[in-house]
């Protein structure tokens, strides 16, 4: 407790035993962006896979985690702690320095590259996991006495791309700046039970329409990848479902209702009929409505794991 | 050649089909569905053949009421 004129230089000294366990992490192999000001509390660590999980699913992106895993080259750029000389030449610890990782990958190439540099230049917090599934952040208070784990508050930065030349391909790296004190005084880790690289990120479903929209009808072709692969093969069974697709008067933003998604073969796309008599169906041909597809977690109860639409704008018929 | 369309009860919003007549249904889904399509996606969300007499709904029409008809009206106009 706190007094008056009292120093509390030995209050925290620890014993310097240790046991025949001991943590030595390993080669970082990923990083999780967590939201700001997340704390795992310790029933969401117990069950940290279904909460990993969940969290990648998350409707609102500012509560979602944005997992990245794949670091193949390691560099360790950070700082030395600073000492300054005295006159008698003796050095005295100024601050300890900052950590400054850089970590190439190739997973996902230019296409992660371009989605990760959305990232930059934000006030973020990570937690990184390496190769034996240590995650490990900040042990941070929730309440008093009570610590949760929380991403560590850092400068995060998706560098430009290095081109490939004669003797190596080209070069993807992410470099995280943070304060030593994160994961040395307030170190927080748990071992996970599962490989951490088992959480991936959403992928983007693009929505495209096909053929001119008729009297209340749309057809949309939802497409993934680098490539917009169709994805019709894949989830047409799934997708041909009403209740998860979305529809908004792009003026007023209100919801329209939707009467059916039947899925169509012959142009691989979904024929989604919106209920003209819904008041906020555009009152004239032309005006525009906002497709897209349900939330990240009600596409995965439905077996599209691991998507999230992006929603597209066309003209009703 | 045309391949067949997919989909099931789950495709259809039931509520917003409530009181159409097979009729109705007919003319909404005929750009979409292949007869034998329609039948069985009428069949799939409970559309009967037509509305009971007992209902004196006028041709066309939806049962359901009032209501089941403006909607009905306004879809026919914003189709046309």
């Amino acid at each position: 407790m706190p007094e008056l004129n009292k120093a509390a230089c030995a209050i925290n000294l620890m014993n310097t035993g240790t046991g025949e366990c001991v943590i030595d992490p390993k080669l970082i192999r990923g990083a999780i962006r967590t939201p700001k000001g997340k704390i795992f509390n310790a029933t969401e660590l117990l069950a940290l896979q279904v909460t990993l999980a969940a969290a990648r699913l998350a409707a609102l992106k500012s509560n979602r985690i944005f997992p990245i895993d794949g670091f193949t080259t390691p560099t360790d750029n950070s700082e030395e702690t600073v000492f300054q000389t005295m006159g008698d030449g003796s050095q005295v610890p100024v601050r300890d320095g900052h950590y400054r990782w850089l970590f190439q990958y190739q997973k996902g190439g230019l296409c992660k590259s371009i989605a990760l540099r959305s990232h930059n230049f934000q006030d973020t917090e990570w937690l990184f996991f390496d190769d034996n599934n240590l995650l490990i952040g900040y042990r941070r208070q929730i309440t008093p006495g009570v610590y949760g784990l929380a991403g560590i508050p850092l400068v995060f930065h998706a560098m430009p791309w290095k081109m490939a030349t004669g003797s190596e391909v080209s070069a993807y790296r992410v470099m995280f700046d943070f304060e030593a004190k994160y994961i040395n005084d307030y170190l927080g880790f748990v071992q996970a039970d599962f490989p951490l690289s088992e959480i991936q990120g959403l992928q983007n479903l693009v929505l495209r329409q096909t053929g001119a929209s008729a009297a209340g009808v749309i057809k949309i072709q939802v497409l993934a990848g680098c490539d917009y692969a169709n994805q019709y093969d894949l989830y047409n069974t799934e997708l041909a479902a009403v209740g998860l697709w979305t529809a908004i008067n792009a003026a007023t933003g209100n919801a329209i209702s939707l009467t059916s998604v039947v899925a169509d073969p012959n142009a691989k796309a979904f024929t989604i009929t919106l209920t003209a008599a819904d008041p906020d169906y555009p009152a004239i041909a032309g005006g525009l409505v906002t497709l897209n597809l349900a939330d990240p977690a009600a596409l995965d109860a439905a077996d599209v794991s691991g998507y999230e639409g992006i929603p597209v704008t066309v003209q009703r018929g | 050649m045309k391949k067949p369309k997919y989909f099931t009860e789950k495709s259809f919003n039931k509520d917003k089909l409530q009181g159409w007549t097979m009729a109705q249904f007919v003319e909404r889904y005929k750009d979409q569905l292949d007869p034998d399509e329609l039948t069985q996606a009428a069949h799939l969300i409970g559309i009967a053949d037509a509305p009971a007499e007992a209902n004196a709904i006028p041709q066309g029409k939806p049962a359901g009421g009032k209501k089941a008809i403006k909607e009905a009206d306004e879809e026919e106009k914003a189709g046309s």
